[in-house]
């Protein structure tokens, strides 16, 4: 007697006889991919015969067939999210028909032998495509004389994770709609939800918050796992490898190391997303076919992600269109528009769920009362800085490093507790400022790399006529580092034993010759620059348009403005007769 | 003996199967008749295990039908919308009711070839629907069922189709023993081919009994006065009256000797019983259920 759990050899059998064009449709794309790509990686050995010894060589030739196949990984990783949702569409669009479902729960088959066979037909299709790219991958290596195969097992093992994901998160989808056309809007909609929402959030906190602007938003950790091809493609991107490297000591060309645990933490939540699929299989109604979500339970849900979603995004949209601001950013304009577009969307929702127009009774204006009680209440919180998003400045204990820049001087990254503290006190004071921040030209832009393995990113426009920032600000650009930025990026780094130089004239490319002995001198006079102390006004004070190349035997440093505060570099250049002109104002 | 007891089903909040209680004894053919909306097709994808109730029971000898592939592999069902996989043609169709009924007969399926003429590597959606339902026809009765439940089976075939499926129908009745559930709207046709009927109406089945019983259970009478109609004895049950002239036309529920013989005390010039077809007794019962023909004048 066949088991329950067993999968029916003749579903099987019509599922593959029915739906092999997606299955051929993805090896045709995987065969390009990779077999193709191969042998013309190997047909031009274009790396063979310049490093020397014979391992050398070897790993030469080796590291463009990994790289192919790891560099690929991204690449499939959106080939997948496609292709788990067409297989999960043409496996079980049978629930999406009368007819259909009629037929095949007619059957003398249990609906969990059903659901079981109709995802392992799907996951075998998948499965013979990538085994073929590998087959076929590594006949094109034996033709070219070298098989590698050890990259295109990682590769199979990998590609083959992803897809069992994203088949598994199809099902799931296609188990909620008895609607095919719903299918990939339910799967799209979640695979970019938290994403999409993330995403508004951060767009309304711009408008409405200093220190924040869309750009500055990074994703945490939370937001990129839960939008999973964004996340594999950034885990699945492999590291950079050259040659040198390898012979310093570096790995040999791999995989990413955070993408195999991404990859079994993904199947794990498609092994439980296949169950929870499979519940829901056993409970849904053949009599919903044709329903947008089949599950009574689900529909809220449902009306307010959509509504929420939509009138958020769409409310800023009409808002941004129409100008409906007049000099400065208006939170009751936005969330009218909100309210507005929200409520449209929403009985947009209501009408595909009820599948009618005649929609106006109390359920939907009570449920349409809520959905504006939260965009008012975001609104609120936002414009309140409820959770302190706007006042958040890290303590000098959570920061790991800092990277910044002050004006248009050059960022510095650096993990100097002095400078953090001192980047911490102008944070804290612009954030504690009351003046507006209208663009005075005076730019901080300052990310924290955070011992928990976030960031923090802020930008603002300074007023140094606030006593408080100009305080922190001139604490801030007299640290030994800053000054030493400001003048010497690489200050220390490349020796003092010159070997000659150049001035350039950048306003019309006139060059003088420095000599050993000029450049150590006008080294030593940007040394005693360093010292003179500095105001906030020096920031943007008038420079001259000079480039000072100093060459050591080590490297060179490069000077690309100097200004006037430069008073022992200007001095002993007006001494070797080098004269240079001012640069514009930049403000 | 397919069941179904005290079925309740409910879509949105219309109760489609209201306690709807059906017996369908073995090797019979039951039609099941009733109004459009009357619960029909939703009762027969009970019985064949697509719907699940929302209380009741569905059982083949005992057996519930629900997710139990023992009973299932025994029934096979033509619905009112038979699917066929989209480019699917009438031999891969075959393949696959071969693989999923074990009783399925090759034998049978090439003997049919000559019934029914049809191109078996055509593709089933090119065909036209009468075509497709001879293919419904072909493939089902390949299956060699022990049940066979039918909606709405012969709808789109021209009348020599129509005698040589119930044919088939009949003589795999009589052969195997066969018991076949048809639902239609053809009550001239049900009649020459059921033994036992059930009538349907808002979820549930009125009646049910073999085609003799009900037929002798209700009575056409035509009767003629000398003069005014008499008042007519108080205990016969009196489904429908009419009149043309002295003639009186009365449906009266109960046996013809028995009515015969009370309404010979009315003294009439002329008195005869006249049996009732299917669609007569159909008309006059949902007459009683507030569902009769209506004179409106348009």
């Amino acid at each position: 007697m066949r088991s329950a759990t067993s999968c029916s050899k003749t579903l099987i059998r019509s599922d593959w006889r029915r739906f092999w064009p997606v299955t051929f449709f993805y090896a045709f794309l995987s065969f390009f991919a990779l077999p193709v790509g191969l042998w013309n990686t190997g047909a031009y050995s274009y790396y063979s015969g310049e490093y020397g010894t014979a391992a050398a060589e070897a790993v030469a030739r080796a590291w463009p067939k990994a790289e192919l196949a790891y560099e690929s990984l991204p690449g499939f990783a959106i080939v997948n999210l496609f292709l788990g949702v067409v297989l999960a569409m043409v496996l079980f669009g049978y629930l999406m028909k009368p007819g259909s479902v009629g037929l095949m729960h007619a059957l003398p088959i249990t609906r969990t032998r059903q659901f079981l066979t109709h995802f392992a037909a799907g996951f075998s299709m998948l499965t013979a495509a990538n085994v073929l790219t590998v087959v076929l991958s590594l006949l094109a290596e034996a033709l070219l004389g070298t098989v590698d195969a050890v990259p295109l097992l990682i590769w199979l093992l990998c590609v083959e994770l992803m897809g069992f994901f994203f088949l598994a998160f199809g099902t799931l989808c296609a188990m909620a709609t008895g609607w095919l056309l719903a299918v990939p809007v339910i799967y799209f909609g979640l695979n970019f939800l938290v994403m999409a929402y993330h995403w508004l959030f951060a767009a309304m906190a711009a408008m409405f918050m200093r220190g924040l602007d869309t750009a500055r938003f990074r994703y945490g950790l939370g937001v990129e796992w839960l939008t999973p091809v964004v996340n594999l493609t950034d885990v699945l991107d492999p590291d950079d490898f050259t040659m040198e490297a390898y012979q310093k000591g570096a790995t040999l060309f791999t995989v990413n190391k955070a993408a195999l645990p991404a990859l079994l933490i993904y199947a794990a939540v498609g092994v439980l997303m296949l169950v929870l699929a499979w519940l829901l299989y056993r409970a849904r109604h053949s009599e919903t076919a044709g329903d947008a979500i089949v599950f009574p339970w689900l529909r809220p849900v449902v009306r307010y992600v959509i509504a929420g979603a939509g009138g958020l995004g769409l409310g800023i949209v009409v808002y941004q269109i129409f100008q409906i601001r007049a000099t400065r950013e208006s939170m009751p304009a936005l969330v009218a528009c909100q309210l507005v577009m929200g409520a449209l969307v929403y009985l947009a929702v209501e009408m595909l769920l009820r599948k009618s127009y005649k929609i106006f009774d109390k359920r939907t204006l009570l449920g349409l009362a809520g959905l504006w009680l939260a965009l008012i209440a975001v609104g609120v919180c936002i414009k309140t800085d409820a959770f302190r998003v706007e006042r958040r400045v890290p303590a000098e204990t959570q920061v790991e490093t800092v990277s910044f820049n002050v004006a248009y001087q050059d960022r510095l990254e650096t993990d100097d507790p002095a400078v953090i503290r001192g980047v911490i006190a102008l944070h804290r004071a612009l954030v504690e400022s009351d003046r507006p921040d209208e663009g005075s030209g005076y730019y901080f832009n300052v990310t924290y790399r955070l011992k928990n393995g976030t960031t923090l990113e802020r930008g603002y426009s300074m007023d140094i006529h606030d006593p408080a920032v100009r305080k922190a600000l001139t604490e801030l650009m007299n640290l030994a580092p800053l000054r030493q930025n400001a003048l010497l990026p690489d200050y220390g780094k490349w020796g003092t034993t010159f070997t000659g130089g150049y001035a350039t004239n950048m306003q019309d490319d006139h060059q003088v010759i420095l000599s050993e002995e000029q450049c150590l001198a006008l080294y030593r006079a940007l040394e005693a620059d360093m010292e003179n102390p500095r105001t906030p006004e020096d920031l943007v004070k008038e420079g001259f348009a000079c480039q000072l190349e100093l060459n050591t035997t080590e490297g060179t440093y490069v000077v690309w403005q100097l200004n006037e505060s430069c008073t022992h570099t200007l001095e002993l250049m007006k001494e070797y007769g080098i004269v240079f002109t001012r640069m514009e104002d930049k403000r | 003996m397919l069941e179904a007891k005290n079925v309740v089903k409910t879509f949105d909040g219309f109760r489609a199967l209201d306690g709807a209680t059906m017996t369908v004894p073995q090797g019979a053919v039951y039609g099941l008749v009733g109004p459009n909306g009357a619960g029909k097709s939703t009762i027969i994808r009970h019985l064949t295990g697509v719907y699940r109730p929302d209380s009741g029971q569905l059982l083949l000898d005992g057996q519930p039908v629900w997710e139990n592939p023992a009973v299932k592999r025994r029934m096979a069902v033509i619905g009112d919308d038979w699917y066929y996989f989209p480019q699917a043609s009438i031999a891969e169709m075959g393949r696959f009711y071969q693989g999923m009924y074990p009783t399925f007969s090759r034998e049978r399926y090439e003997k049919m070839r000559a019934v029914f003429p049809l191109n078996e590597k055509q593709p089933i959606r090119r065909m036209s629907k009468g075509m497709q339902k001879q293919a419904a026809f072909w493939l089902t009765m390949s299956c060699m069922p022990e049940v066979l439940v039918l909606d709405e089976p012969v709808d789109g075939l021209d009348p020599v189709m129509r005698r040589q499926v119930w044919s088939l129908l009949l003589d795999d009745v009589a052969a195997r023993g066969t018991t076949v559930l048809v639902s239609s709207h053809n009550l001239r046709e049900l009649e020459d081919v059921c033994d036992h009927v059930g009538i349907m109406s808002k979820g549930k089945v009125l009646l049910e009994r073999s085609l003799s019983e009900l037929q002798d259970n209700t009575v056409k009478l035509q009767v003629v006065y000398p003069g005014a109609e008499p008042d007519l004895p108080a205990e016969l049950h009196i489904l429908h009256r009419s009149n043309v002239g002295r003639v009186y036309t009365y449906i009266v529920r109960g046996s013809s000797e028995e009515i015969q013989r009370r309404m010979q005390i009315t003294d009439p010039v002329l008195l005869e019983a006249i049996p009732l077809t299917l669609e007569e007794i159909f008309i006059y019962e949902m007459g009683g259920e507030d569902y009769a023909v209506r004179d409106i004048m348009l």
